[in-house]
C-alpha cells in the first residue's frame, strides 16, 4: 500500500552476481546489525572477510567455531592461495557442523539471512558459510488455542527446526521426510513439507511442493499467506487445510497419510487434505474410551447442526410456522414477545451481531480484560436486555445455545465458517421460513459437495457411499478390533 | 450442468408449492391469539363458531369470541373481525365442541372443514355438548377463574382413568363414519362445580358418549355405561368396583384390561364373534372382612369382578346391536384378527351385526391385595 513501485524494488542480488566483500556490504547497507571484519588466515598474509548479521547469529559461536580456527597458524601452515583456504575450511578446519561453499552473491546473502556467517575470499570470488544460528527462541509451551485434556502438551513454536524436532521425537521413522521450499521473495521463509514416505501419496507431496513453489508473494509472515495460496478454493469460507499447534495431532494426521506443512515463523502446522469430517476430530478421541469418543463425536456433529440452524429455525417457526411449536412453548413465546418492541427477525439478527461483537472483543482484548468483557457482555446483553424488554428471553436462550454449540467445534476455522453460514440461513429464514432454510441447506450441501482439497472430495467419506468409512468417521471402534 | 443442479433443485421446490406458505404468511407471535377450544353450533345463518383461548401463562383471563356465517369458514372470518388487534390462530386448537343441535342435524361439514383447513388439525379431540349449544356450554364454564380449555384437558386426562369416557378425535369420528357409518364421540355437559357445592360455579363434566350414525347424533350412551363401552373397545384404563361378602365390603379397582375379538367362521361364513376380556384387579379398601388372602375370598373377588365387568360389557354390546351400529368397533377388531377371511364379510357386516351371536368371556385376576390379612383398623 505504501511501498515503492515494482521496478524500483528489484535491487536484490541476482542469481549470476559474483561474491565479493564489497557486494555483500552493498547489499546490507544501512543494516545496523551487519558486521564485517577482516581476518588474517593463520595469522599470516592471506586476508579474508568475515561477515554476518549480528541479530541472527550467536556471537560466541562465531568467535569459537570460526574465528579461532581461522586464526590458528598451525592449521593453515603453508596455505596462501584463496582456493586452498576455502578447501580447508570446507573440509573441516572450523568447528561448525554445517559448512557450505557459495559462489554466487545471492546464495551467500540467503545464508547470511538464515543465521550463517560468511568468510568471503575476494580473490577466489567465493564464500564459505558456516551455520552459527542464534538459538534465541520461545521455548516449547502448552498449546494455547487447542485445549488438551488428555494428551501431550507440546505445541509448535515459531522455529521450524524445533517444530520438525517435535515431530521427529514422536515419529522416529527414517521414512519421515521433511523437504523444504523457500517461499516469499523478500522473507525467504523456509517451509517444510513433512510426510511419511509410503503412507502419503507421492502425488499429494508433489502437489504440495508445486503449490508452495508457485506462491508469488513478497513475504510469508501470516498464516493466510500459506492457506489462501495453497487451498483449492480460497473463496470458500470452509477450511480446506487443517491447522494445529499440537505436535501430537500433526503426527496423528501424518500417520493417516496426510502431508504436513510447517512454515518458519508460524507456530502451527498445516495438514492437507483437510476434509469435512477431520474438523470434528480431536486427538483426545484416540486417547478416550471408544464409547466416550464416539458419543463426543456425535455431540460435535449435533452441535454443528444446532449452531448452524437453531437461530434460523427459531425465526422460521416464530414468524411463519407457529403450528410447529408445542402449544405451551408457543404460549411462552407469545407472552415473552408481547413486551418486546422489535420484530423477531430484528431481535435475532441484532442478538447474533451482539454475540459476534462480544466474541471478537473477548478475543482481541488482553486475556483478563477479554474474560471480563465476555462475562459483563453476557450479563449486560443478556440479563439487562431481557429486563429492559429489548429482547425476549427465548431469543437470548436461542443465541446462547447456538453460540455455545459453535464453541464446541474443535476447529476455529470451521466454527467461523459455520458462523457466516448461520447468518445467511437466518436471512433466508426471514425471507422464506423453513422453505428458505431448506434452500440454504441445499446450497450449503451443494457447495460442500463440490469442494475438493488436494484432489480429495471435501465430503469424504460421507459422499463416497462407503458405509464402513462413513461409520468410522462418526464412531471410533475399539483399537484392538 | 453441475452448477445448474442447485438452481434446478430450488426451482423445483418452488414448483412443489413449498413457497406458498413461506412467502405470504409472516406473522409475529405476539400478533396471534392462540385459540384452544372451538365450539360450533347450528344457527339461522348457518353456523355459529365460538372460539376460546386458555388462561394465559401469566394468569391473564381467557378470551372468548363468537362469529356467525353461512359456512364454518365464514363464521371464523367474522369472528376474526371481533378480535382486538390480535389474529385468532387455530393450529393449537385442542378441542372442538359440537353443539347438540348441530350434531343432530349432521357433523359432516365440521369434520370436512377440519380435514381441509390448512391451519387446523384433524387430530383435534371432538366432543358433543349434551343438552345445549356449544356456545352456551363454553359460556357457562367461562369465568376469570376457569376456562373451558383447562376443564376439557382434565376430562381428557381423567375420563379414561375413571371409566367415564374417552375423547375421540375428529379423525376417529370421520374414519368411523366413513368406514362403518357410525362413531362415538364424548359427550360433555355443564354442571355445578367449584370447591364447595354452595359456590355455584359452573364446570364441565363427561356425560357418556354421543352416538353418531350416518353423520348425525342419534342418541347418547349414559355415563354409567361408559365403562362397559370402554372395556369393549379396549380403551379402559381403570374403573372402581365394589362387592359385598360375609357382611363386609371390598373395594376393587381394575388396573388393566385387555379385550380381544375373534371371528369364528363355519364353512367360510361368519358364525359369531368371540369377545374376551381379561382384567387385572386390585383391592383398594376392605371393610369387615377378616381373611382377605384366603383362596376362597380371592376366588370370590375374582368372580365378583368378572361378573360385574361381564354385565357392563354385555350391556354395551347389546346396546350397540340394538342401535344396529357397530360403534364399538367389534368388526374392526375382528378384521384385524383374521383380515383375509373377514375381508369378504366386511361389506355386509353392518347388516349382519345386529343379529350376530356374540360370545363374551370375562376373566379377572386379583393381582394385589397388599398383603394385609386383616383390616388395618379392626
Amino acid at each position: 500500500m505504501f511501498g515503492n513501485s515494482a521496478e524500483n524494488r528489484n535491487t536484490a542480488p541476482k542469481p549470476g552476481d559474483r561474491v565479493s566483500s564489497q557486494a555483500v556490504e552493498d547489499t546490507f547497507r544501512d543494516c545496523f546489525d551487519f558486521v564485517k571484519r577482516t581476518i588474517r588466515v593463520g595469522g599470516g598474509g592471506a586476508e579474508v572477510t568475515l561477515c554476518f548479521l549480528d541479530s541472527l547469529v550467536n556471537g560466541e559461536a562465531v568467535a569459537s567455531t570460526v574465528i579461532r580456527p581461522l586464526t590458528d597458524s598451525l592449521r593453515f601452515t603453508g596455505t596462501a592461495a584463496a582456493g586452498e583456504i576455502a578447501g580447508k575450511m570446507v573440509s573441516g578446519v572450523t568447528y561448525t557442523a554445517t559448512v557450505k561453499r557459495r559462489d554466487s552473491l545471492r546464495d551467500t546473502v540467503t545464508d547470511l539471512l538464515n543465521g550463517y556467517c560468511a568468510v568471503i575470499l575476494d580473490a577466489e570470488g567465493a564464500a564459505v558459510t558456516f551455520e552459527v544460528k542464534s538459538t534465541d527462541a520461545r521455548a516449547v509451551e502448552a498449546p494455547k488455542e487447542e485445549k488438551v485434556i488428555k494428551g501431550s502438551k507440546e505445541a509448535f513454536t515459531e522455529v521450524l527446526k524445533t517444530n520438525v524436532t517435535l515431530v521427529r521425537r514422536r515419529l522416529r521413522d527414517p521414512m519421515l521426510k521433511a523437504k523444504t521450499v523457500t517461499v516469499g521473495d523478500r522473507s525467504a521463509t523456509a517451509v517444510a513439507i513433512v510426510y511419511i514416505q509410503g503412507f502419503t501419496k507421492p502425488e499429494m507431496v508433489a502437489e504440495a511442493e508445486k503449490r508452495l513453489s508457485a506462491i508469488r508473494s513478497d513475504g510469508v509472515i501470516t498464516a493466510a499467506a500459506i492457506e489462501e495460496n495453497i487451498a483449492d478454493q480460497p473463496i470458500s469460507p470452509f477450511p480446506q487445510l487443517i491447522y494445529t499447534e499440537r505436535a501430537d495431532k500433526f503426527c496423528l494426521n501424518l500417520l493417516e497419510g496426510r502431508v504436513g506443512i510447517i512454515a518458519d515463523g508460524l507456530p502451527l502446522g498445516y495438514l492437507a487434505p483437510g476434509t469435512f469430517s477431520q474438523f470434528f476430530k480431536v486427538p483426545e478421541d484416540a486417547a478416550n474410551h471408544f464409547m466416550i469418543a464416539s458419543v463426543l463425536t456425535f455431540l460435535r456433529y449435533a452441535a454443528m447442526v444446532i449452531t448452524l440452524i437453531l437461530p434460523a429455525f427459531y425465526v422460521a417457526v416464530a414468524i411463519y410456522h407457529h403450528e410447529m411449536l408445542p402449544a405451551k412453548l408457543m404460549e411462552s413465546v407469545i407472552e415473552a414477545k408481547k413486551s418486546v418492541p422489535f420484530p423477531t427477525a430484528a431481535e435475532v439478527t441484532l442478538m447474533l451481531i451482539a454475540f459476534e461483537l462480544l466474541q471478537e472483543a473477548g478475543l482481541r482484548l488482553p486475556n483478563p480484560v477479554g474474560d471480563v468483557v465476555s462475562i459483563i457482555g453476557a450479563l449486560v446483553v443478556g440479563q439487562a436486555a431481557v429486563e429492559a424488554r429489548v429482547v425476549s428471553p427465548i431469543v437470548v436462550i436461542i443465541i446462547a445455545v447456538a453460540g455455545i454449540s459453535g464453541s464446541a467445534m474443535p476447529s476455529q476455522d470451521m466454527a467461523s465458517a459455520l458462523r457466516i453460514s448461520r447468518f445467511v440461513l437466518v436471512i433466508l429464514s426471514i425471507v422464506g421460513g423453513l422453505f428458505g432454510i431448506v434452500m440454504g441447506v441445499v446450497m450449503l450441501v451443494w457447495h460442500l459437495s463440490t469442494l475438493e482439497t488436494f484432489g480429495v472430495p471435501y465430503m469424504t467419506p460421507f459422499a463416497g457411499g462407503d458405509r464402513k468409512k462413513t461409520s468410522r468417521a462418526l464412531v471410533r471402534k475399539p483399537l484392538n478390533t | 450442468m453441475r452448477k445448474l443442479i442447485p438452481f434446478i433443485t430450488i426451482f423445483a421446490l418452488f414448483l412443489a408449492g413449498c413457497s406458498a406458505r413461506g412467502a405470504g404468511l409472516m406473522r409475529e407471535p405476539d400478533e396471534l391469539e392462540m385459540i384452544r377450544t372451538l365450539g360450533v353450533d347450528r344457527s339461522e345463518a348457518g353456523f355459529t363458531v365460538t372460539a376460546a383461548t386458555g388462561t394465559g401463562i401469566d394468569g391473564s383471563p381467557p378470551v372468548m369470541r363468537t362469529g356467525e356465517g353461512m359456512t364454518v369458514d365464514d363464521a371464523m372470518e367474522l369472528l376474526q373481525k371481533t378480535s382486538r388487534g390480535q389474529e385468532p390462530f387455530y393450529s393449537h386448537t385442542e378441542h372442538v365442541i359440537i353443539g347438540e343441535d348441530l350434531a343432530k342435524s349432521g357433523v359432516k361439514e365440521v369434520l370436512d372443514y377440519k380435514a381441509r383447513s390448512s391451519e387446523m388439525r384433524i387430530g383435534t379431540a371432538v366432543t358433543v355438548s349434551k343438552g345445549m349449544t356449544a356456545n352456551r356450554l363454553m359460556s357457562s364454564a367461562f369465568s376469570e377463574k376457569s376456562d373451558i380449555y383447562g376443564l376439557l384437558r382434565v376430562i381428557e386426562e381423567e375420563a379414561p382413568a375413571l371409566g367415564q369416557g374417552y375423547m375421540f378425535t375428529c379423525l376417529d369420528a370421520a374414519a368411523g363414519l366413513k368406514e362403518k357409518g357410525c362413531a362415538l364421540i364424548l359427550a360433555v355437559e355443564a354442571a355445578k362445580g367449584g370447591s364447595t357445592p354452595e359456590d355455584g360455579e359452573m364446570t364441565v363434566r363427561a356425560a357418556g358418549f354421543g352416538v353418531l350414525s350416518n353423520g348425525k347424533l342419534t342418541g347418547y350412551i349414559p355415563e354409567e355405561d361408559a365403562a362397559g363401552v370402554l372395556l369393549a373397545m379396549g380403551k379402559l384404563r381403570s374403573v372402581n368396583l365394589a362387592c359385598e361378602t360375609e357382611g363386609g365390603r371390598i373395594g376393587l379397582t381394575v388396573d388393566k384390561a385387555d379385550t380381544g375379538v375373534r371371528p369364528v367362521f363355519t364353512d367360510g361364513r361368519l358364525e359369531r364373534l368371540s369377545v374376551t376380556v381379561s382384567a387385572d384387579v386390585s383391592v383398594t379398601e376392605v371393610s369387615g372382612i377378616k381373611s382377605l388372602t384366603s383362596d376362597r375370598i380371592r376366588q370370590f373377588l375374582e368372580k365378583s369382578a368378572a361378573d360385574e365387568l361381564f354385565s357392563r360389557v354385555k350391556k354395551a354390546i347389546l346396546a350397540s346391536q340394538k342401535a344396529k351400529t357397530d360403534y364399538l368397533g367389534l368388526g374392526d377388531a375382528a378384521e384385524m384378527r383374521a383380515p383375509v377371511k373377514f375381508r369378504n364379510m366386511r361389506p355386509g357386516f353392518s347388516e349382519l351385526f345386529p343379529e350376530l351371536p356374540i360370545e363374551l368371556t370375562v376373566t379377572a385376576v386379583l393381582r394385589r391385595s397388599y398383603d394385609l390379612e386383616e383390616p388395618l383398623i379392626p
